[in-house]
C-alpha cells in the first residue's frame, strides 16, 4: 500500500506529501523512489551476475515491474530496498538464466565497458578492472550466499534487514555469511595466483 | 564469523560507490516513463470505448511527437556544426589565391584585360565577374573605378582565423552540446508522458527541468507543453501567457498556431 509514508522517510525520500497519495502524487512518490534507489538497483543486478551491457535494461525492467507493484508494497520496516531487493534477484536470475541459453555477446559487454573508460584514464581503469575482479569472484559463489553477502558487505544491510528481505532466518543469515566471506576469499586468492 | 582481508574489504568498498552516470539514469528513467506511460493509456483503454479513443489519440500524438523531437534533434546535430565547415573552406579559398598582398589603405586595382595566365584560373571562382585580374604592375593603369569583386580584402585573414577558431570550438563543445540536447530530448518525452498519463504536474516539473537546461533546441515544444499541462491544471490564465509566449517568440512554427 502507499500509507507507508514512514517507510519512504526512512529512506531519504523526503518530498513525500502524507497525505493519501492520488495518481499524480503516487506518481510523485514513485520518482522519489527511483532516484533514491537506482544506484542501489543498479549496483545489485551488476553484483548478482547482470553483463554491463545489459545492467541499465534491466535496471529499467526492475522499476518497470516496481510500478506495476506499487500499489501492493508494504513496508516491513526495512523501506523499499527489501521489496526493491527481491524484484532484482528475479530479475537478476533470469538474466543469467537467459545469457546461459542464448550466449549471444561473445565478449560479455567487454566492448562497451572498454568504451565507458575511454579515453584512458588510470584511476577509473583501475577502479573498473577492481571491480571486474570482485565481480568475477562473486560469479563463484552461489546466489543465495551471494546475496547475503552483498547485501551486508557492500549494502551494508543489518543481519535481521537481510533475513527479513530475503524471507530467510537469522542463523540462515549468518552462516551463508561465513560461508560467503570464506568463499570469496578463496576465489580472489585464486584469481591472484592465476595472474602470477 | 571470518573477517575480510584488506585487499577484499577495499574491494567491497570501491563497489559501494558504484553505480549508472547521470545520463544513464536520465534513460532509464525515460524508458520507465515512457513504458509505464503505456502502460497507463493501455489501461485507459480497458476503461471506455471513449476513453480508447482519446488514449490512442494520446498515444498517437506522444509517439508522433517523440518521432518530430529525435527528427528536429538529428537535424540540429547535422545542421549545428556544419556552419564552421561551411565557412572555413571559403576563408582558406582566400587565402590561397596568389593575388598580392595590398594596403587596406591603398586604392583598389582596375580589371585589366589579358593579364596573367595565373590569375585567370584564381578568378574562376569569381565568375560573375569573369575579366582577369591585372598583376601588382599594373598599378600604372589604374582606373579611377575599381572592380570590388577582386580585391583582396584583408578582413578575410582575420575571417579565416575567426571561422578556424569557431570550428575548434564547436568540435570541442560538439560533445556537450549532444549530451545536453540528449538530456533535452528525454525531459521532453518525459513531459509528454505525463501528459499522456493525466500528470500534469510531473510534465510541468519534467518541462521546466527540460528549459533549465543551457539547450534550448526544444523550446517551442517544451512552451506547447508546459501550456498544456498549466490549462491541465486548471491554470488558464498562466497558460494563455505561455502560449502568446510561444507565438510570439515562434510565430511560424507548428505549434504556434
Amino acid at each position: 500500500m502507499i500509507e507507508d509514508t514512514g517507510a519512504v522517510e526512512r529512506t531519504s525520500i523526503t518530498s513525500v506529501p502524507a497525505v493519501a497519495p492520488n495518481a499524480a502524487s503516487r506518481e510523485s512518490i514513485f520518482r522519489s523512489m527511483y532516484e533514491a534507489h537506482v544506484d542501489f538497483v543498479w549496483r545489485n543486478l551488476r553484483r548478482l551476475g547482470v553483463e554491463l551491457g545489459d545492467v541499465d535494461d534491466k535496471t529499467q525492467e526492475v522499476f518497470v515491474i516496481a510500478h506495476r507493484r506499487f500499489v501492493e508494497f508494504e513496508d516491513r520496516g526495512h523501506g523499499p530496498r527489501a521489496w526493491l531487493f527481491q524484484i532484482v534477484i528475479r530479475v537478476a536470475s533470469d538474466a543469467r538464466r537467459h545469457k546461459r541459453r542464448h550466449p549471444e555477446d561473445p565478449d560479455s559487454g567487454k566492448l562497451l565497458e572498454r568504451e565507458s573508460i575511454e579515453p584512458p584514464q588510470t584511476q577509473a581503469l583501475a577502479r573498473r578492472e577492481a571491480l571486474e575482479r570482485l565481480d568475477r569472484a562473486l560469479g563463484t559463489l552461489e546466489v543465495g550466499r551471494r546475496a547475503v553477502l552483498v547485501l551486508h558487505e557492500i549494502e551494508e544491510m543489518t543481519a535481521p534487514e537481510i533475513a527479513q528481505s530475503l524471507g530467510i532466518p537469522l542463523n540462515t543469515v549468518y552462516s551463508r555469511l561465513r560461508v560467503a566471506r570464506a568463499e570469496l576469499e578463496a576465489a580472489l586468492s585464486r584469481q591472484e595466483g592465476a595472474s602470477r | 564469523m571470518s573477517d575480510l582481508s584488506t585487499s577484499t574489504r577495499a574491494l567491497l568498498d570501491a563497489a559501494k560507490a558504484d553505480g549508472p552516470s547521470k545520463l544513464a539514469k536520465a534513460k532509464i528513467w525515460g524508458g520507465v516513463a515512457a513504458t509505464t506511460a503505456a502502460a497507463a493509456g493501455g489501461g485507459a483503454a480497458a476503461g471506455s470505448v471513449a476513453a480508447f479513443g482519446s488514449g490512442k489519440l494520446l498515444m498517437f500524438g506522444a509517439l508522433f511527437g517523440s518521432a518530430v523531437t529525435v527528427g528536429l534533434a538529428m537535424a540540429l546535430m547535422h545542421v549545428g556544426p556544419m556552419s564552421p565547415e561551411i565557412t572555413e573552406p571559403r576563408a582558406d579559398m582566400q587565402l590561397a589565391t596568389p593575388r598580392p598582398v595590398r594596403d587596406p589603405a591603398a586604392p583598389a586595382q582596375p580589371i585589366r584585360a589579358g593579364g596573367p595566365q595565373d590569375d585567370l584560373t584564381v578568378e574562376q571562382d569569381d565568375a560573375p565577374v569573369a575579366t582577369p585580374v591585372g598583376n601588382a604592375n599594373a598599378g600604372a593603369n589604374a582606373a579611377p573605378k575599381a572592380a570590388p569583386a577582386v580585391v583582396v580584402n584583408p578582413a578575410q585573414g582575420a575571417a579565416a582565423s575567426k571561422a578556424k577558431a569557431a570550428t575548434a570550438k564547436a568540435a570541442r563543445t560538439a560533445a556537450e552540446k549532444d549530451d545536453l540536447l540528449e538530456r533535452e530530448s528525454l525531459l521532453v518525452s518525459e513531459a509528454r508522458g505525463a501528459l499522456v498519463r493525466g500528470d500534469a504536474r510531473a510534465a510541468l516539473s519534467a518541462v521546466h527541468a527540460a528549459q533549465a537546461l543551457d539547450s534550448h533546441a526544444l523550446d517551442p515544444e517544451e512552451l506547447s507543453l508546459e501550456a498544456r499541462a498549466l490549462r491541465a491544471m486548471g491554470s488558464t490564465d498562466a497558460a494563455d501567457a505561455v502560449e502568446s509566449r510561444l507565438r510570439t517568440r515562434y510565430p511560424d512554427h507548428a505549434l504556434a498556431r
